[in-house]
């Protein structure tokens, strides 16, 4: 493995970030937006309906929820996809197939290049800030099972996003596919209400998706409203579907990898 | 020492046309199979700097993409230093370099150096061989002012520079380059050969290039011509020049409006005081040559060889028909 080349991907897309620090910064700022258009939403509803809690959350509740989806979002995103597009739209893809380096896993650290310098810039503050408001006492299960969810969190966005990318070989614009799935991500995950909100049997259903772990449950977990055996059966749930996923990665990437050549060019 | 070799190798793509016109053609079309490479065998010794020629589709770039690992062969084996490009694409990329004139590998939006360094990692290489080894190509290649400015503000020719070093600066025994030179001004393309040259002579790198670019073709020992996918030429300059009997262009200037009958060769072309003759080695040699060239009505007069430009256009000719 060559691990020198990995941190120089990571160096490389830090780097090329930093470059344009405007877009960079206003880029945090739409996604923080983008949140705060729900909070916006979530305390109308709760003002209008005049109704003190929605099973179990409050309206601060609801705040602290959206502040932590909003932190765990500087993670979570469709950027590897959008990435694989591009080199195969430019044709650069052959040239990075040149090199001495496991391509997937290389577009893999590029990408966590980019979602390390959004971590560090708004996502490890935003917790810190909603940890100070919440007053919560986390114990030390919610602290370490957060930090496994996250990982595997991270690694099935990541596995689900280069698979949606390895359709661009075949189709070449994927951007709607991407978004489409981002949505669905985004709306079975909990990045628009808690699952909480669905009913108790689709709660259960979309607690057996690989979707819940993106937002809902390191979200639940920092919030202290999720019991520790949804937390435990979610986790291993999660690493099955991962496993899963990763098996069919390596059969789309096998396949896909045949097409890299006629990549423009 | 064989470097590259290939046997035999095929390769076929689906490409797709339309059948109809209109809003819905995109929806009846109908796939063909065309064969992009057709028993192609050659091979390349160490040190050799070999050029491949071919018009637009004929299958150059299919080439270079299957002794670079980019793409496996239908049929047919390849083998670059003794690895399969396909099977054992990562130790083979360690020791070749690749580069694609028309995509670049610089990131854009940072100096070239930073792509360099990234390289550094990429390939590892320590430090102290990074640092020779790029002072050497910046100065070869005239970049001093160049790699430390954000990519995007530099032209095309620095760009192309840059790219070309990216991509040797872990000198690598064969450098694959397809289309070096596109769309780069002379003194740019001079430092590119200057390069090719030099890394040659030093490091007894070899080189296996495409390009449209005749002059390009001069820095080459050989040249292979593809066409329509297969092997259509392999061999020196020379060897194609006799392919056509070595025939010399004469250009003769005579006085305005004289009629004279050279009776030698065949005329390509004549004008009110010059005409172009197509002749023989052979002819030139004999007495009746000489005799010619002392009609009183000769102003003056020169011999050349068939440039590589019209050796080709001939071979093309002749390969269609």
């Amino acid at each position: 493995m060559n691990v020198g080349s990995y941190l120089g991907a990571i160096e490389m897309s830090i780097k090329a970030d930093l470059a344009y620090k405007a877009d960079y910064l206003l880029n945090l700022f739409f996604k923080f937006l983008q949140v705060l258009l729900l909070i916006f939403i979530w305390t109308a509803i709760y003002l209008g309906t005049k109704v003190s809690s929605i099973r179990g959350f409050t309206l601060p509740d609801i705040y602290l929820y959206f502040l932590v989806v909003y932190a765990l979002r500087s993670l979570m995103n469709m950027n590897l996809p959008y990435e694989m597009e591009d080199l195969v739209l430019d044709g650069n893809i052959a040239v990075n197939y040149t090199r001495p380096v496991n391509f997937p896993l290389q577009l893999f650290f590029m990408g966590f290049g980019e979602d390390l310098l959004s971590i560090l810039l708004t996502g490890i503050p935003i917790l810190i800030f909603a940890l100070a408001i919440s007053h919560a006492m986390l114990s030390a299960f919610s602290i370490a099972a957060f930090v496994i969810e996250v990982l595997l969190a991270y690694a099935i966005i990541s596995v689900i996003g280069f698979l949606i990318g390895t359709m661009s070989l075949k189709f070449v614009y994927i951007s709607s596919l991407i978004n489409i799935t981002w949505l669905i991500v985004l709306l079975l995950g909990g990045g628009v209400m808690p699952l909480n909100f669905f009913p108790a049997t689709i709660q259960h259903m979309l607690l057996m998706l690989p979707f819940a772990i993106v937002l809902y449950v390191p979200a639940a977990t920092f919030l202290g409203t999720i019991s520790n055996s949804t937390i435990l059966f979610s986790i291993g749930i999660s690493t099955v579907w991962l496993v899963v996923l990763l098996g069919i990665a390596t059969v789309a990437w096998n396949r896909a990898r045949k097409l890299i050549a006629s990549a423009r060019g | 020492m064989e470097v590259i070799k290939a046997e035999s190798i095929s390769k076929s793509y689906k490409v797709y046309e339309t059948k109809s016109r209109g809003f819905l053609a995109s929806w009846r079309r109908k796939y063909l199979v065309k064969k992009a490479l057709d028993k192609v065998s050659f091979s390349v010794q160490n040190g050799e700097i070999v050029a491949l020629l071919g018009r637009n589709g004929s299958g150059k770039s299919t080439l270079i993409k299957i002794l670079t690992g980019i793409m496996s062969p239908d049929s047919g084996t390849a083998t670059v230093l003794g690895l399969d490009p396909w099977k054992e694409r990562i130790k083979l990329a360690f020791d070749i370099g690749v580069v694609l004139g028309a995509h670049t590998q610089i990131n854009w939006n940072l100096p070239a150096y930073d792509t360099f360094e990234f390289m550094r990692k990429i390939y590892k290489i320590p430090k102290p061989v990074f640092n020779k080894n790029l002072r050497y190509f910046v100065n070869l290649l005239e970049l001093r002012r160049v790699y430390r400015k954000p990519a995007r503000t530099m032209s095309l020719g620095e760009q192309m520079k840059c790219n070309f070093v990216a991509s040797i600066l872990h000198m690598p025994k064969i450098v694959f380059l397809d289309e070096p030179t596109i769309g780069i001004d002379i003194i740019s393309k001079a430092h590119i050969k200057k390069a090719i040259l030099d890394m040659r002579s030093r490091y007894g790198t070899t080189f296996f290039l495409t390009t449209h670019i005749i002059e390009d073709v001069s820095i080459a020992d050989r040249i292979l011509i593809l066409h329509e996918g297969h092997m259509a030429f392999d061999g020196t300059v020379k060897e194609l020049s006799r392919m056509f009997g070595n025939k010399r262009i004469l250009e003769i200037k005579f006085k305005p409006g004289a009629q004279i009958d050279i009776g030698i060769g065949k005329v390509v072309y004549k004008g009110f005081d010059v005409a172009r003759l197509e002749v023989s080695g052979k002819q030139i040699k004999s007495k009746r040559f000489a005799d010619i060239l002392a009609n009183r009505n000769i102003i003056d007069y020169s011999v050349s060889e068939l440039g590589l430009n019209e050796l080709i256009t001939r071979l093309y000719k002749r390969l269609e028909g």
